[in-house]
């Protein structure tokens, strides 16, 4: 753990003496005195901070002191802060940034900045070297990563909102032999209109050309990026395609327009010998619009007044925490979440119960049963279920707060039946923090429930998974299922919750065949890039730029 | 509920808090809720401008607010994290509400999170 012996009286007097000399670049000049006694004679002091092992002066102390002080303001309109310093100065406030605000700060093996050259270098020996606690091998952080601030304003303020309103699974996405297919479209968009009858893309439909580019093994791969990620609405491109079970294939031509994200993208009720069960494919917590979407679809799940509840979340990367925390209690109603806690912020251990980022005390995040002014009115009574349990469907495009559902049902002794692979594994979250022109993204607290566990970073598995490292649930493991349309009671994940619903057990020759799918999950990078592209992991911000089109576990 | 009652007591908090600074300060007229009195985008902007400056913060962006209450909703500023990527700390963030009052001749909105008073001026209100 990290050791504070520099007392806040010599810090403070350490900051005005920097700051009385423009910044430490190398002025002498002494403060003026003003009090009529002068004060004793102050201690030498250098204008360059100095290394002492375990010893960390408050982040303050450096803070917008950059070698390149940038001037006017940001794209945000905020102007920037930026006064004289140096590397070295930066490299002090990473030093102590990291140290007060990292999660696992004592696991960080404190190295003196002058030997490191650099300030993205010594950012990224700021981490931690330690695997994944659950033993799976894994790296414990796997999310430590700069940019350059002008970049990642640019990627937060644009709107990837032009295309088609499809999703796509890029299971290879280099040539040859490079495969593409359908996962689902939103609704009342280019990519679900008919055409003579036909939607324009089918659920599992292989795309075979693009403007004539044969995307199979084409090496045009602007032709083939131009047609895929639309750079204005309006445009007007061929798609050639491969149904499921066709033994020919089909060509439509769909124009690009501003797409919105419709977050719940259907509510079906299938009715069983046994009961009426609602499905609902409910795809990100990001939008605001996502609270009004839920409230909504569980109105009319409400009044079907239906048995039980099969929640799609396979393709959910999660969003807005108070979305989950009311999804939690539109699923469970008021008498099980009353009084629980959804999730609750753990930092480092030396915050203790307070934000070391904010400095304010952490307060427990409950279940919400009612509008917060997202996009329903605050204080208007949420629709609920309130049902005892509920099969969610998961792969490992399930992230953040679709595990944080899961997460904190869970933590309320909740029944959570799994249907389908394991979850991601994020439990953890990060304030992006600007330093001088340099964004630094650095783990800093984990989500846990009411019982305080939040120990999934590899993921929460269905009961009978052979992922022994991930947290098991109640469940069945099955392959995600490109053959039948999303909410078809034949598509096998929904088919298996159906099974299980009425059998309390998976069917038998499901689980072990068709898990585990052996083709790496990969994501698209950035429309503007290259098919080859997709293959970089270097820079997980760029899967930013197209929620459409990150691409999930293939068939 | 928590929410509800977290809210409900709030409420009341502000409501009686209000009620204090106004006996202090302008025993003639208690503050009462009250609504814009027009809704139209010249008022629109100028209650932006208004919570921008108050807020430090750029853009303001409305959330669910029914106009004919005296309740307003301001929404989070948004940090994007990838689908895949943990939680970005902006996920947690939850939309301001504010109570707009209206004490004799003048209207502000008090925030239910911090109970600052943000004056209206040149936005003309009435009493609910």
């Amino acid at each position: 753990m990290s050791i504070k012996k520099i007392t806040s009286v010599s810090v403070i007097a350490l900051g005005l003496v920097l700051g009385a000399c423009g910044g430490g670049g190398g002025g002498s000049s002494t403060p003026i005195a003003t009090a009529v006694t002068p004060p004793p004679p102050p201690p030498p002091v250098s204008t360059a901070p100095t290394f002492t092992q375990g010893s960390f002066a408050p982040r303050e102390n450096f803070v917008d002191q950059c070698e390149a002080p940038r001037s006017g303001s940001d794209a945000n309109g905020n102007i920037f802060p930026d006064g004289a310093g140096s590397e070295l100065t930066e490299k002090f406030w990473l030093r102590s940034w990291s140290d007060e605000t990292y999660l696992w700060n004592d696991e960080i093996i404190d190295t003196d900045p002058n030997d490191t050259a650099g300030r993205v270098p010594y950012f990224n020996i700021l981490v931690t070297n330690e695997l994944s606690e659950t033993g799976s091998g894994r790296e414990k952080d796997d999310f430590h990563f700069s940019q350059n601030t002008e970049e990642f304003l640019e990627q937060q303020n644009s709107v990837a909102s032009s295309g088609y309103g499809l999703r796509l699974a890029f299971i290879n996405s280099a040539a040859p032999n490079r495969d593409i297919r359908v996962l689902y479209t939103e609704p009342n968009s280019p990519a679900s209109a008919t055409q003579n009858g036909v939607v324009n893309f089918p659920r599992g439909s292989r795309l075979i050309a693009i403007d004539g580019e044969d995307v199979l093994n084409g090496d045009d791969v602007d032709t083939l990026n131009n047609g895929l990620f639309p750079a204005f609405a309006g445009e007007a491109h061929t798609f050639t395609l491969r149904d499921v079970g066709a033994v020919t294939d089909r060509t439509v031509t769909v124009t690009s327009a501003d797409v919105a994200t419709a977050p719940v993208n259907r509510t079906e009720i299938i009715n069983t010998p046994t009961g009426k069960v609602g499905y609902m494919l409910f795809n990100t917590f990001s939008p605001f619009e996502s609270e009004r979407s839920l409230n909504d679809a569980f109105t009319i799940l409400e009044d079907e007044e239906i048995d039980d509840l099969v929640l799609d979340l396979r393709y959910n990367g999660g969003g807005l925490v108070a979305v989950a925390a009311q999804l939690g209690f539109m699923i469970a109603g008021p008498d099980r979440t009353e009084g629980r806690v959804a999730s609750l912020l753990q930092y480092n251990d030396a915050a203790g119960n307070t934000n070391p980022i904010t400095g304010e005390v952490v307060q427990p995040f409950p279940f919400i049963d009612e509008g917060v002014g997202f996009s329903v009115n605050a204080g208007t009574d949420l629709a609920t279920v309130d049902l005892p349990r509920v099969f969610i469907l998961s792969t490992e495009g399930t992230c953040s707060a679709s595990e944080l559902v899961i997460n904190s049902l869970l933590g309320i002794g909740f029944e959570v039946v799994l249907i389908g692979d394991t979850t991601c594994g994020k439990p953890y979250g990060f304030l992006p923090t600007d330093n001088c022109g340099q964004t630094y993204f650095t783990i800093q607290f984990r989500s846990v429930n009411d019982v305080g566990f939040g120990d999934y970073s590899d993921g929460f598995s269905p009961q009978d998974s052979t992922n022994q490292f991930s947290v098991n649930t109640t469940g069945c493991t099955v392959a995600d299922d490109l053959s039948s349309e999303l909410g078809d009671p034949e598509e096998a994940l929904l088919s298996t919750a159906l099974f299980y619903r009425e059998n309390g057990s998976c069917p038998v020759n499901q689980a072990s065949t068709k898990a585990s799918p052996p083709v790496n999950y990969t994501k698209i990078v950035n429309p503007a890039g290259t098919i080859g592209a997709l293959n970089s992991e270097s820079d997980p911000f760029e899967t930013n730029v197209n929620s459409f089109l990150d691409a999930t576990m293939p068939q | 509920m928590i929410g509800r009652l977290n809210v409900t007591l709030k409420g009341v908090s502000i409501l009686a808090a209000t009620l204090m600074v106004a006996c202090q300060t302008t025993a003639a007229t208690e503050p009462v809720p009250a609504v814009l009195a027009s809704i139209d985008s010249a008022s629109m902007d100028k209650l932006k401008a208004t919570l921008s400056a108050a807020l430090n913060q750029k853009s303001i962006e409305f959330g669910a607010t029914d106009w004919a209450s005296s309740t307003i909703s301001v929404l989070p500023v948004r940090g994007q994290s990838p689908n895949g990527a943990p939680f970005h700390q902006q996920d947690f963030a939850i939309p301001k509400q504010f109570d707009l009052i209206m004490d004799a001749s003048a209207c502000y909105l008090m925030g239910r999170h911090d109970h600052v008073k943000i004056p209206l001026e040149n936005i003309a209100c009435r009493a609910l």
